[in-house]
Formats: structure tokens, sequence, C-alpha cells
């Protein structure tokens, strides 16, 4: 293991226990949302990076790289993160789909030319993406506190291990440091990229952007840990008035 | 001639009940289905259309697709007991012209998309459908998008009170955003807010 993949665990290791720390101090908050003034904090400090920086990079890498090369390039790291989600299928118990991820990841890797293309989607090989918090919340494991976490956005107690599980799963993560940093500096350039229409919308569409994201991104979760059938639609007739609650509990 | 009085009886009493007969009802599903076909027909204007002539082309369906009054309650459900009837109204306007707006903003482009009823889980008064979003050469397990909407029936037909896009809900989104909004900077401050926004939209 290079000095650099031993620094970048170091650092998301320690990244962990501190705000396992700061979990320790929580108080009560009836939106599931104990850290909020601390949260707020984080993600206004990552909202002026990215508008000060990141997004106008991202915004020229997509000016500059032809949509065919971007995709090969989306494809490709979306391939080498394949492993994250086998092992995850796996912990899962998740028989059939351990065999597609794989399927999907060999027939990518080859005839896909070290996953620049996806033929594997056209056989009936669709991604579907796995990470350790969908595993954790399969099993029973709720979502704890809303977090956010510097440079990186939205997470919560239980899905904090996730980015720390998809280095290690990374094969990218065990070659030289030449090649890691670069690599991983295209894979953050390209993924914000992909985002930019996402995060047109909450700047369009926002008038609390925190909470939006917030919202947002723990009903996904709830979606993705149920696979796109969250238990949502098991309900009762509406009651005028009574059934409101109701209501937004159904997703 | 009790023939010809049956026969004119019989034509009467079907005059009868043309001119006299509820209105068809609407079903949960004929109301998405519709407000799939006007979006499509919206998304399909020439690309230099005007914001505000897709609006006036979206505004109708929208308005009679939607249960504003009861999206307006659940929305503002904290503080609805404390807003005057005149607010509760303000409140329910903004919202109308919100969505209009946003819909004419977001269904602008048309790449050969297309609606896809997937289920319909209905009870008596409330119903679910679940449909998908579908891009040109896409599938249902290939690349779409969920839009569940659930509807809640009002008399002979069933009116939209919420749209979940991939597990995310619209309601519960805007309920946790503008009780926030409210909280620091009152009423006012709200719609003040969504004026801007529509304001940025159009």
């Amino acid at each position: 293991m290079s000095l650099n993949n031993g620094l970048i665990k170091g650092l998301l290791g320690g990244l962990c226990l501190l705000l396992m720390a700061g979990c320790a101090s929580t108080s009560n908050n009836s939106n599931g949302d104990p850290h909020e003034s601390m949260n707020r904090k984080i993600y206004a400090f990552n909202d002026k990076l990215d508008k000060s920086f990141v997004e106008p990079v991202a915004k020229k890498y997509v000016a500059v790289t032809p949509k065919v090369v971007r995709k090969g390039i989306t494809n490709f790291f979306d391939n080498v993160s394949s492993l994250n989600t086998m092992t995850n299928d796996l912990l899962q118990a998740k028989g059939l789909d351990f065999a597609k991820s794989t399927g999907r990841f060999v027939v990518n890797s080859t005839i896909g030319i070290g996953g620049l293309f996806d033929p594997a989607t056209s056989m009936g090989l669709v991604q579907k993406k796995e990470d350790l918090g969908q595993t954790l919340g399969r099993w029973g494991a709720d979502e704890g506190a809303y977090l956010t976490i510097p440079l990186m956005g939205p997470s919560s107690y239980r899905d904090i291990g996730s980015p720390v599980m998809g280095v290690f799963t990374n094969p990218l993560t065990y070659l030289a440091a030449v090649v890691t940093i670069p690599a991983s500096l295209v894979s953050a350039v390209n993924t914000r990229a992909n985002l930019l229409d996402a995060t047109r919308m909450v700047d369009q569409a926002a008038l609390d952007p925190y909470a939006f994201v917030r919202e947002a991104w723990r009903q996904q979760r709830e979606y993705v840990i149920y696979d796109g059938n969250p238990p949502g639609d098991e309900f009762d007739d509406y009651i005028e008035g009574e059934g409101d609650a109701a209501i937004l509990r159904i997703y | 001639m009790n023939l010809i009085c049956s026969l004119l009886l019989t034509v009467a009493l079907t005059l009868w009940q043309t001119a006299f007969a509820a209105p068809k009802s609407v079903s949960a599903e004929d109301t998405v289905n519709n407000l799939h076909t006007e979006l499509l027909l919206a998304m399909q204007l020439p690309e230099k259309t005007s914001v505000a002539k897709r609006i006036e082309t979206l505004k109708p369906v929208i308005e009679a697709s939607f249960d504003f009054p009861t999206i307006a309650r659940i929305i503002l459900s904290d503080s609805w007991g404390s807003l005057s009837n005149e607010q509760r109204s303000v409140f329910q306007d903004t919202l109308q012209r919100l969505s209009v707006a946003t819909y004419a903003d977001h269904f602008s482009k048309f790449s050969g998309e297309k609606f896809l009823v997937t289920r319909v889980n209905d009870k008596k008064k409330l119903t679910i459908v679940d449909t998908r979003l579908i891009p040109l050469n896409g599938s249902v397990d290939d690349n779409s998008i969920s839009m569940r909407y659930l509807l809640t029936r009002k008399d002979d037909r069933w009116q939209i009170i919420n749209v979940i896009a991939q597990g995310v809900s619209d309601l519960a989104l805007k309920q946790a955003e503008y009780a926030y909004v409210i909280k620091k900077d009152g009423f006012k401050g709200l719609v003040s807010q969504l004026n801007d926004k529509i304001m940025n939209l159009q």
C-alpha cells in the first residue's frame, strides 16, 4: 500500500472518529437532525467552496469534454466501483443481484474495454448500485442522526461508513499515487459535472437549500434501501384532516 | 298506438337522461393520464415558445389535476391553524402559480420520452398511481424515472395531492423547507420568497 493510500484511509478513519465523537453529544430534535446547527455551517462551507471553485471547474469540464468522452469516463468509474456493489450484494444476501453485478463487471471490463463502454446494460444487466449504508439499512439499521460531511455532503450515522468502504473496495486505491490522485480528481470533477442539472434544480426550486437537500437525500436513501419499493404504500384509506401525517409517510 | 306511445316515452327518457345525467366520473388513472398527455404536448411545443405561453398552456390542466386546498393545508400543517382565511387563500394561490410555473419550466423539451402507468392501488378516498417516465430507447427497468402520484377523491373526480419522484416526496420537501422559512422569516417572508421563485421561473 502506498503512502498516499495510507494517508487517504487514515484521513477517512479520522473523519469517522471525529464525527462519531460529535454524534455522542446529541440533542433532542424532532426532525431527526440534532446536529442541524453544525450541519448548516458545514453545508454553507461546502456550498461556498462548490460555487466558487468546484462548480466552475465542472462547467468548464463539460464545455471542453465531448459528451461521449464524459460518458466513457462515467462508465469507467462506475465499473471500478462495481466491487463495492458486489460486496454489498453479498452482505445483503442478494444472490441474484450479486450474479448480475458480477456479470456486468466482467462484460464491461472485457467487451466494454476496461469499462469505458457499457454493453452490459443492453444485455439486460442494468446498473444497480449498493453501498454499506444500504446494507445496514437492509438489515434494519435506522438512519440515526443526519450529518453533513465536509467536502462530501449529506450522510447519516448509518451511512458514514459508505465512502470508507467505497475507498477500500476500489481497485484504484491500491495503485501508485501517480495514478490514484489524478484518477480521484477526474472522478470528482466528473461526478460533480453529472450533478450540474440536479444542483441547478435545487438552486431554482429551493427556498431553504439545506432542508431541501436533507429531505431529498433521506427519502432517496429509503427508496434505494428498499430497491425502489419502500413500504410506504401500505396505507389505510384517507380521512380528511386526520390523514395528513399518514399522507406524508407514503413515498 | 301503444307502440308509438312506448317509443315516444323511450325517446323522451333517453333525451332526459342525456340532458340531466351526472357528468362522467374521472378516475385517478384518468387524471394522471390526462396530465401526462398535456405535459407531453407542452414538451413538444417549439423550443422558442415563451414561458408565458407554456404557462398559459399548462395552467388549466394543472389547476384541474391538483387538489391545491389540501396540498396547501398539508404543507403548512404546523402553522395552518394560526393562519387567517385570507393568508390561507394567498398561500394557496401562490402555491398554485408556483406549481404551474415549475411544470412549465421543467417540461419544456421533448426527446422522445413517454409516460407509462405501471400500477394503480386504489382505496375509497385515496389512490396511488405508479408511473414511469421513460426516455427514448429506455425501458421500465433501464433509465426510467419513477413518478408516483397520490390522489384523493372529491365528489366524482380524483385530484393529485402529492408527486413522489424516485422516492422523493414533493409534499415532504416543501413541508420541511417552508416550516423553516416561516420560523425564520414569518408567513410574509415565505410568500415573498415564493413570489421571487415564480418571477425567476418566468
